[in-house]
């Protein structure tokens, strides 16, 4: 079938609207994924399809065995940044977290899990045939996960199916509030209990420091896209030892009439993962990101700094812990909601004022409360930020303390 | 150095001048510091781009 050439013209000179060249963008999901310049670099080496893929092994083609680009000591780099023995890249961080479920579980079984996780978490549970339990948070305003509430989750399990949870997932930070949850101290109950301890760092690893070891991590999975400076799709997957060979078991099927055996795919993997142009920004981001992990601290004063600010305007306040732990930041800004009750463009006046000034991110439509992630801009940039909230409050005579 | 390495040194310099710009957005008041790496970008895209010329056998 032909398809119309007048539709074939919407896939020519594809442009983005909001480059990072021209405006400043602050989409919580965004900010840890703007690749470095050696990443946009790799791309034009390494943009086409199974371009990593030039010098395979032929005895072992497997991904993760490839020197030429360096993918074999990628791993084995990427295992020892995160404090775990081994590491491979899969598409999504939902798909590491599906991986390590259903190689983990057997089907009926319960994953235990913080009430604040993401979607994806649930879902992958679902797939695998689990059951989810959940652990409460403490509600408005800070939505602190209840950690110590896993050993009673993992005891309710216990005392419904007569079987132990098949692992413990904690999401390390929130998509919604940006609360940093104490691992180590999840980690602890799973370990007594002896149940793996998924540890979801898709907003953490990458940014800052993570050390899967101390935290007693089983496994750690991430988000390359969100949070490593790398295209999607990226997914992380770190093991500890003790569980590596069980997660990453080899395939053993058989084909009946050609007698053909797979024996070094392994097998929950689907064989190679990520090939070509995301894998290669993945890498090529690596050095950055070992060495911004150290400036996480700043990162950390450049959202108080914001928050602090944006607090100034009467009725403004950010909800979630504080001290600010993390750079995701969720706002309740009663007082740009009452203006958009009467403005001509509703809740899209916010959004309006702010692409005006070169500032995109913010949700278009919300002006009740909405997130924003300062991760990677400058103070400078940050500082044009808080101007231009304090501008918008100013032309609505909104009060600033 | 080959034709297609050349191309590539200017698109890779001028993603290194893009880079300010990135850094600098949404005005682009650079600093001192920030106004050399952009400059010296520039100056090194212009450089491939003569010797491209001239490999090319194009130049005038």
């Amino acid at each position: 079938m032909r398809v119309p050439e007048e539709r074939l013209r919407a896939y020519s000179n594809l442009r983005r609207d909001f480059s990072e060249e021209e405006y400043i963008n602050l989409q919580p999901i965004q900010r840890g994924g703007v690749l470095t310049e050696e990443a946009r670099r790799a791309i034009l080496e390494f943009g086409d399809g199974y371009s990593v893929c030039d010098w395979c092994p032929p005895k072992t083609a497997r991904l993760d065995m490839i020197t030429d680009p360096p993918i074999k000591q990628f791993y084995e780099d990427l295992a020892t940044f995160l404090g775990m023995g081994v590491a491979r890249v899969v598409t999504r961080c939902r798909e590491a977290k599906f991986i390590a479920f259903r190689m983990l579980s057997q089907e009926g079984d319960t994953v235990v899990l913080d009430s604040l996780a993401h979607y994806s978490s649930y879902i992958a549970a679902e797939l695998a045939g689990l059951m989810v339990k959940e652990v409460p948070n403490s509600g408005p305003p800070e939505y602190r996960i209840d950690v110590a509430a896993y050993a009673s989750k993992i005891e309710e399990v216990k005392a419904k199916t007569g079987k132990l949870p098949a692992a413990v997932l904690l999401t390390h930070v929130d998509y919604m509030y940006g609360n940093v949850a104490d691992a180590k101290a999840v980690g602890k109950i799973a370990n007594d209990y002896n149940i793996p301890f998924i540890l979801n760092c898709a907003y953490s690893a990458g940014v800052m420091p993570i050390d899967g070891k101390e935290l007693g991590a089983d496994v750690i999975v991430s988000s390359g896209h969100k949070s490593w400076a790398a295209s999607a799709p990226t997914g992380i997957l770190a093991l500890g030892a003790s569980l590596s060979e069980r997660i990453l078991s080899k395939s053993s099927i058989e084909g009946d009439l050609s007698k053909r055996r797979f024996a070094a795919k392994e097998l929950a993997l689907l064989g190679c993962t990520v090939m070509g142009a995301p894998m290669v920004t993945l890498m090529a981001s690596f050095p950055a990101v070992v060495k911004r992990v150290e400036g996480w601290e700043e990162e950390v004063q450049k959202a108080r700094f914001l928050v602090d600010e944006l607090e100034r305007i009467e009725g403004v306040r950010q909800v979630g812990i504080r001290p600010k732990e993390h750079t995701l930041t969720h706002m309740e800004t009663e007082p740009f909601f009452r203006i958009s009750e009467s403005h001509k463009r509703r809740g899209y006046f916010l959004y309006d004022e702010l692409r005006s000034r070169k500032i995109v991110g913010i949700q278009p439509g919300l002006t009740k409360h909405f997130k924003f992630n300062t991760y990677g801009l400058s103070w400078d940039q940050v500082r044009y930020v808080r101007d231009a909230f304090h501008d918008i409050a100013k032309k609505y005579q909104l009060k600033i303390k | 150095m080959s034709l297609s390495r050349e191309i590539k040194e200017v698109i890779n310099n001028m993603l290194s001048a893009d880079q300010v710009l990135r850094e600098t957005a949404p005005q682009h008041l650079m600093n001192g510091e920030e106004e050399k790496r952009f400059l010296d970008a520039v100056s090194k895209a212009e450089d491939s781009l003569r010797k491209i010329r001239g490999m090319a056998g194009m130049q005038r």
